[in-house]
């Protein structure tokens, strides 16, 4: 039999039904045979019904919790892809993103990316790198589906507002699978899918022509047009500028494999 | 291979739990920010982070003490840091003092309690919560108005199941003797 100092000691884990099997029997008998240990109990277990009836608020309205909810939900999607279309991501979740960025260059080439460089190019490249990070776990909606390039292009530059000429891949294992507007650097940007051996790849082209993009001397394309390539979370980014128009490629290939597309590349 | 994810079921599915754990989340909510705009927030954005992981939530698991994990961290990263920072306790300085015998009140009799009881109002009793340190005020919480077991509170809080039986055992008793005291300073029992 259990004395009333144990039965004192096991009584608030025994209410809990937190005791095992043996001392939970323990203590029920004593409290059957004793009297000023079952008072006790009972005391006790008032004293938890108060606060926890004090404690329990009237809910809020069934109308507000399934607003809660929804709006939670809502929210709670992915920054995704659609994010650039046409809003700008949530700012959190890009500096996040940013931060894992950084944190992946970090582990993979031992060494942060150079944020002395020029900001410009590090916007470019990072947004357009994300955005088709987001793409490739999320389906891109396309605006316009089409494999007819002079067909995109000019859909696109009636969305633009103003006439854009488009790179267009022309190397044959290249497919392109339509276009559509988004947002980039906080401006609307037309953008081109194409599809290389069941790899997407983007082409994105905003007017920027106060941007700075580098020059790299060893990166010419067609033996003129400077190419700034950076690899961001793992994948390399083409930039480069034209005619006041900033254009951006990237895709989960090899940066030679991008540079290849790159100078198979006619403006439309 | 996994079956794909149907979005709307999936919608529909996460609606049905949180809808089930709502009140509870908003109660523990109410009390931990005070506040009741706070606290929706705390809700709603428990429920976002619920959700964005909510396909990698493990049917069979408890979903409750999964919510209540994520309500508690970010009401720590979020809330807590903004406006109570001061009131974080040093466990190491203050459990010796609670689990010393010698400062054993003589308010733990049950007779006090049996008198005080009745004479408790609902504000006292949020009061005197409020007043617990945020750790004991949480286990509190958890085990008293949310009925969640030891093993629960453990995984929520991140600590032995051993530490919270002590930490609830000693914000309980911190309770009653805060309760008492309103009951002295309302002349309902006598000191």
């Amino acid at each position: 039999m259990l004395s009333c100092q144990d039965c004192e000691r096991y009584l608030s884990v025994f209410l809990d039904h937190a005791l095992e099997v043996k001392e939970s029997l323990d203590v029920e008998a004593h409290l059957q045979g004793c009297l000023p240990c079952a008072h006790r109990a009972e005391s006790e277990q008032r004293f938890r019904s108060v606060v926890r009836q004090s404690l329990t608020v009237p809910p809020p309205p069934e109308e507000l919790k399934r607003m809660i909810i929804r709006r939670a939900m809502q929210e709670a999607r992915p920054p995704g892809w659609r994010s650039y279309f046409p809003f700008p991501a949530r700012l959190r979740d890009f500096a996040l993103g940013m931060a894992t960025a950084a944190i992946l260059a970090f582990v993979v080439y031992g060494t942060l990316p150079d944020f002395s460089a020029d900001q410009d190019i590090q916007k470019v490249t990072r947004e357009a790198s994300l955005a088709y990070g987001t793409y490739t776990r999320q389906h891109m909606p396309l605006d316009m589906v089409s494999a007819d390039d002079a067909a995109v292009v000019q859909w696109l530059s009636t969305r633009m507002g103003y006439r854009i000429k488009m790179p267009c891949v022309t190397d044959g294992s290249t497919q392109l699978l339509g276009g559509r507007v988004c947002r980039l650097l906080d401006r609307k940007s037309a953008a081109l899918m194409y599809q290389r051996h069941g790899v997407p790849i983007l082409v994105f082209a905003f007017h920027g022509e106060h941007l700075s993009i580098p020059p790299q001397t060893n990166t010419l394309l067609n033996g003129q047009t400077s190419v700034h390539v950076r690899h961001v979370s793992g994948r390399p980014v083409a930039t480069w500028q034209r005619d006041g128009v900033v254009y951006s490629m990237v895709g989960d290939v090899h940066r030679d494999e991008l540079m290849s597309m790159a100078a198979s590349m006619n403006y439309r | 291979m996994p079956e794909p994810w149907d979005p709307q079921s999936k919608q529909a599915e996460f609606e049905a739990v949180a809808l089930e754990h709502f009140n509870t989340l908003y109660s523990t909510a109410l009390r931990l920010t005070r506040n009741a705009s706070e606290a929706q927030d705390l809700v709603q954005e428990t429920m976002l982070k619920a959700y964005r992981f909510f396909d990698r939530f493990e049917p069979g698991t408890n979903v409750k003490a999964w919510l209540f994990t994520i309500l508690r961290n970010t009401y720590i990263n979020t809330y807590r840091k903004a406006v109570r920072q001061q009131e974080q306790v040093d466990f190491e300085r203050i459990e010796p003092f609670y689990a010393d015998p010698a400062n054993d009140l003589e308010w733990l009799d049950q007779e006090t309690l049996e008198h005080v009881l009745p004479h408790v109002l609902q504000d006292d009793v949020k009061h005197a919560l409020d007043a617990l340190p945020e750790a004991y005020r949480l286990v509190v919480l958890l085990a008293d108005m949310a009925d969640l077991s030891y093993k629960d509170i453990a995984t929520i809080v991140g600590c032995p199941e051993g530490t919270v039986m002590s930490r609830l055992f000693r914000g309980r008793r911190l309770l009653r003797k805060s309760l008492h005291e309103f009951a002295l300073k309302g002349g309902y029992v006598k000191g």
